[in-house]
């Protein structure tokens, strides 16, 4: 019986699927106010006045709190990245710095209340200039977003290695484009929402959240109010959605608790959807100048990018290292020996950007993407043998890239090639000739990806962030009917890890799939948590399921011999039953001796009474994976719509635990690659509002946007004891270059360059069309 | 969702409806909610009433007759879209029910209210007026009947009377109609769309022409001198493309999310010469 491989249902889907699942705004405590926000109208301004007494008129308003009157006495809010962070509290008292910023909240006794009490809440302001564009922010005389500071540039890292300038200047071709990668919205459908419960009598509060990790939080969480971490609990119940955007601890957020605090009873507050377009995170935003040196065959020589990352106004927990991540991905899966990349990170008034869904690698990945796709056009090389000049090739391995990262695994070449053959490579660009014949316009594109994921192992370079660990943990307890009890430190919006660690536990321990529950998300039950992100649920979290449910199996072995009268290393288990060696006569069951560990009837206190065992594990390395992704699309060069008409993925994430779970991930992954290629867009106008705030301006797409997709897949097992590699983010990485390069391909003819995305009709055809 | 206050009125029948629209201040009437829903979500409207004319019995018939095809108002904008009947004898009025939204929407929004939202970005306004078709109003001084010319008034603006409800629509028979339209996304508002049905002499030459624009900054901007084109013509390839010019020309496009002026103006006529060219083979065909 093995679990791992198969495509099992998921353990979450009957209770999620029937409307039974069960989110923070499900949840109802006695005496529960509600919140609502008074949020700034302006990119750029001075707080004059506040005036709360029509909120506080209002009937069923309970109370009201301005920045301007509260925000001496509330908490500071830090990043988990840096030292040092804007300062900033919960409320914003004296001046705002994007659209969506709170500056106070009305608590009343439901939520259209709040909204009516928070509609009356006068605040006067004296707008400033403001600034937007990352590059005007950092010319001279550029409206400073934190004054104190003199500047906007946050900071600069400039990492050049081999010798990129002797590579230039010997290059047979160089092809240099501006590469913008705009500014998106993680977009769960179920938005921010937190309950925030005091117990006055006993100094205990308990938060339900819907976030990535409790654990992480409620440490900040103590840290931030000066709390007792052990009179803390937080809870994930049912979260709908976080891709990145739930890690946090926002502002809107901390006021919540601020004010339950204050008033010792419970708060809630679940955002609008235009709340989260504003004032939830936001994500990419990266302009690069990069360029490639090439010889005359078409190898790289060298790649630069000297590239700029508008962070927006404030910090989040990752805001200043997200774009950190772009700079040593650069390279992909390319043998490229000399680089040359600047990464400026800027101060915007804009919301600040974070961890969304591939980060810094997807950014990455489109301008390395679009830059070999291009010098592959310069140079008339066809652009799948361009790549498969430069990939990095199985003999190579294990490979050290320029950035020092090692690749042990994969056949970059082989996923490319499959690629193109599943999509019909030569066919296509038959049909491509005959479809031009008469005015029809059909592109093939590619892109292949390295995912760096499973962040992180402890003390690694790539865990440098505050009270965030790289390890994850498990508690296994079995009861005496033998059944198992899983309290994972991974905290899933939807993955479906529960499954895939009871498929985990259920091999090791050699029980039946459903005799074994998963439960994750609260810091009360759970030994302790990384939480779901980075790609890290199988690669981390599934080995702390691993070594927990192999200790599990130690433990009940030691009860077995007891029961056996054998040594420990004398039994065997097998299909669930132990056995001494050698005399399968002498047997035990599983459910046995789950019986015998509880109360000791047979053999008496022959050993520490119980059958349970958690596990720290903290990953030797990051894991990476890899793939290559092939689409095939169609132009209306009248109207500018494409029209995707074939999309391959062919992925390596190493061992499969769960097929069809993976395939979901990937699905998923590609149904965002195409919302970043064609659709998503945040927008802000000259004034720093955001008319994309709604889904009737942001274009989402849905199951009538997101084709039929060819997934195939390759596995080299990783060095790891389950052989996994990272999935959750795959699928984001090459679609969108993959997309983007085939629109190259289709609209060739006309010479039109393809430098930035989403790809909607309309810049599809101001392209074509210029004025 | 947390809408103002509002008070709620569930209407048995359409002189209830009427006599509750008349007699209260501010009050509105819900249908489908598809466009009243959103705006209450907003709060960009604060009815006193909100006054449910979904549940009235009657309005949820699709008839025809020798030379019209009436559709009640309450039928839902699928209905339109899957009925055999409106495919045959105005597949204009198929098309455009079809291009809306997404089938969540197109379950729910009915046509009485699509029309009198009159939202620019609405596509049976345009199909209304291509049309020729006729709006059956009932209000508290009885019931008349309005000219596609004469229902809007400008963005959200109709000339129906306070009170005043439409309860179906009249629309002349024709097989030579076509709706076409450009939306970025399924469920998103349509960038432009194009209605255009056309009516022949019996000898191969157009008698009656209808276009007319969604999306410009009027709502159904009707592309007069485009018809005049068309009319007496026999639709040769160089009439209906000075046709589909005239009818960008007619269309004032406002610059948005979606799109440039210069760029809707050119999917105007884009999509006008495909509209001419589909209704003029439906024409021939049937």
């Amino acid at each position: 019986m093995t679990s791992i491989g198969a495509r099992l249902p998921r353990k979450e889907d009957p209770r999620i699927l029937a409307g039974k699942g069960r989110y923070v705004d499900d949840l109802t405590v006695p005496h529960m106010v509600h919140a609502s926000f008074v949020r700034s109208p302006f990119a750029h301004a001075d707080i004059t006045s506040v005036d709360l007494a029509g909120a506080r008129e209002t009937p069923g308003v309970v109370a009201s709190y301005s920045g301007s009157e509260s925000a001496a006495g509330m908490p500071l809010i830090p990043t988990a990245a840096a030292d040092w962070a804007p300062p900033r509290t919960p409320l914003t008292g004296d001046r705002v710095l994007y659209v969506g910023e709170p500056v106070a909240m009305v608590l009343a006794s439901d939520p259209r209340t709040a909204v009516n009490g928070a509609e009356r809440v006068d605040v006067d302001y004296e707008p400033l200039p403001h600034v937007l564009d990352p590059w005007e922010a950092l010319s001279p005389g550029a409206p400073l977003v934190h004054p104190d500071r003199g500047t906007n540039k946050i900071g600069e890292i400039h990492k050049v290695i081999g010798d990129p300038d002797d590579a230039f200047a010997r290059a047979h071709h160089v092809v240099s484009r501006r590469l913008t990668v705009q500014r998106i919205s993680a977009s769960p459908m179920e938005p921010r929402a937190i309950l925030a419960v005091p117990e006055p009598s006993t100094g205990h509060l308990t938060v339900w959240l819907s976030c990535q990790g409790p654990h992480t939080l409620r440490t900040w969480l103590a840290h931030i109010f000066e709390l007792d971490e052990s009179k803390l609990r937080i809870v994930a119940p049912d979260v709908g959605g976080g891709f990145g955007s739930k890690l946090n601890l926002y502002s809107d957020e901390l006021a919540v608790i601020w004010a339950a605090l204050e008033l010792g009873v419970p708060v809630k507050w679940v955002e609008t959807r235009t709340e989260n377009f504003t004032a939830g995170v936001h994500a990419r935003d990266q302009i690069h100048d990069a360029e490639l040196a090439l010889d005359s065959r078409g190898k790289i020589l060298a790649l630069r990018s000297h590239f700029v990352g508008d962070l927006g106004a404030y910090f989040h927990f990752f805001t200043p290292v997200v774009p950190d991540l772009t700079i040593d991905t650069l390279t992909g899966n390319y043998d490229i020996p000399s680089v040359d990349i600047k990464l400026e990170k800027v101060f915007t008034n804009k919301m600040s950007i974070e961890a969304l869904r591939g980060s810094g690698r997807a950014e990455a990945t489109f301008v390395q993407e679009r830059l070999i796709e291009e010098a592959a056009r310069e140079l008339g090389i066809d652009p799948v043998e361009m790549r498969l000049r430069n990939l990095v090739a199985p003999d190579q391995l294990p490979y050290r890239t320029p950035f020092g990262l090692t690749y042990t695994g994969g056949d970059y070449p082989a996923l490319l090639e499959r690629a193109a053959e599943l999509v019909g490579y030569q066919a296509v660009r038959t049909r491509q000739a005959e479809a031009r014949k008469v005015g029809r316009h059909i592109g093939v594109g590619f892109a292949t990806y390295n995912l760096l994921c499973g962040f992180s192992p402890s003390g690694h370079d790539w865990n440098p962030m505050k009270f965030f660990p790289g390890h994850e943990s498990t508690l296994i307890r079995v009861d005496p009917q033998g059944k198992a009890v899983v309290y994972s430190g991974l905290c899933p919006q939807g993955q479906g890890s529960d499954t895939v660690v009871a498929q985990i536990v259920a091999d090791q321990l050699q029980i039946p799939f459903d005799h074994i529950t998963v439960t994750h998300g609260d810091t009360e039950t759970i030994p302790f948590g990384g939480g779901t992100h980075g790609s890290r649920g199988a690669v981390v979290g599934g080995h702390a399921a691993l070594v927990a449910a192999e200790r599990v199996v130690e433990k009940a072995r030691q009860v077995a011999a007891a029961m056996l009268e054998a040594a420990a290393q004398d039994i065997a288990y097998e299909d669930g039953v132990f056995t001494v060696v050698g005399s399968p006569e002498t047997a035990v069951s599983w459910h046995e001796v789950a019986e015998e560990a509880h109360f000791l009837k047979r053999c008496g206190p022959m050993f520490e009474p119980g059958l349970e065992a958690t596990a720290f594990y903290d990953p030797p390395d990051v894991n990476f994976a890899f793939g290559a992704n092939a689409a095939v699309v169609e132009v209306d060069t009248e109207t500018g719509k494409v029209k995707i008409l074939d999309f391959v993925s062919v992925d390596d994430y190493g061992v499969g635990i769960n097929p069809g779970i993976v395939d979901g991930q990937i699905h998923g992954g590609i149904a965002q690659g195409i919302g970043q290629a064609l659709y998503e867009q945040v927008s802000h106008d000259e004034s720093g509002q955001v008319p994309s705030a709604s889904f009737s301006a942001y274009l989402l797409p849905s199951a009538m946007e997101v084709p039929r997709l060819t997934l195939d897949n390759m596995v080299s097992p990783s060095d790891t004891p389950l052989g996994v590699r990272g999935v959750g983010e795959s699928g984001t990485l090459a679609s969108p270059p993959a997309i983007a390069n085939a629109v190259a391909d289709a609209l060739a003819p006309f010479g039109v360059r393809i430098d930035r995305t989403p790809l909607r009709p309309d810049v599809v055809w101001e392209l074509m069309h210029p004025e | 969702m947390r809408p103002p206050d509002f008070a709620f009125h569930t209407s048995p029948t359409l002189e209830d409806a009427v006599s509750v629209l008349a007699s209260e201040n501010g009050s509105m009437a819900l249908a489908g909610g598809q466009s009243l829903i959103p705006m209450l979500r907003f709060r960009l409207v604060r009815p006193s009433v909100v006054v449910d004319i979904g549940r009235i019995e009657g309005l949820d018939t699709i008839e025809s007759s020798e030379d019209i095809l009436e559709i009640g108002a309450l039928v839902t904008t699928n209905r339109v879209a899957q009925s055999s009947e409106v495919r045959a004898l105005s597949p204009l009025w198929a098309d455009a029910a079809s291009a809306i939204a997404d089938p969540l929407v197109r379950n729910l929004g009915t046509v009485g209210g699509n029309l009198a939202h009159a939202d620019p970005l609405n596509d049976l306004p345009a199909a209304l007026v291509a049309a020729r078709g006729r709006v059956v109003a009932e209000g508290a001084n009885g019931t008349r009947v309005i000219e596609s010319d004469d229902l809007f008034a400008g963005p959200f603006e109709t000339s129906l009377r306070r009170a005043e409800l439409i309860t179906g629509i009249r629309l002349p028979r024709s097989s030579a109609g076509a709706y076409e339209k450009m939306k970025r996304a399924a469920a998103d508002y349509g960038v432009a769309g194009v209605a255009v049905q056309i009516t022949g002499n019996g000898s191969g030459r157009i008698a009656v022409a209808g276009i007319a624009v969604t999306g410009g900054e009027e709502v159904a901007t009707r592309a007069r001198e485009a018809e005049t084109l068309l009319v007496g013509s026999d639709a040769d390839p160089s009439t209906i493309a000075r046709a589909a010019a005239a009818t960008a020309a007619a269309a004032r496009m406002p610059g948005d999310e979606r799109g440039s002026p210069r760029y809707k103006s050119e999917l105007v006529k884009v999509l006008a010469g495909r509209a001419i060219r589909r209704a003029m083979e439906r024409g021939a065909a049937g």
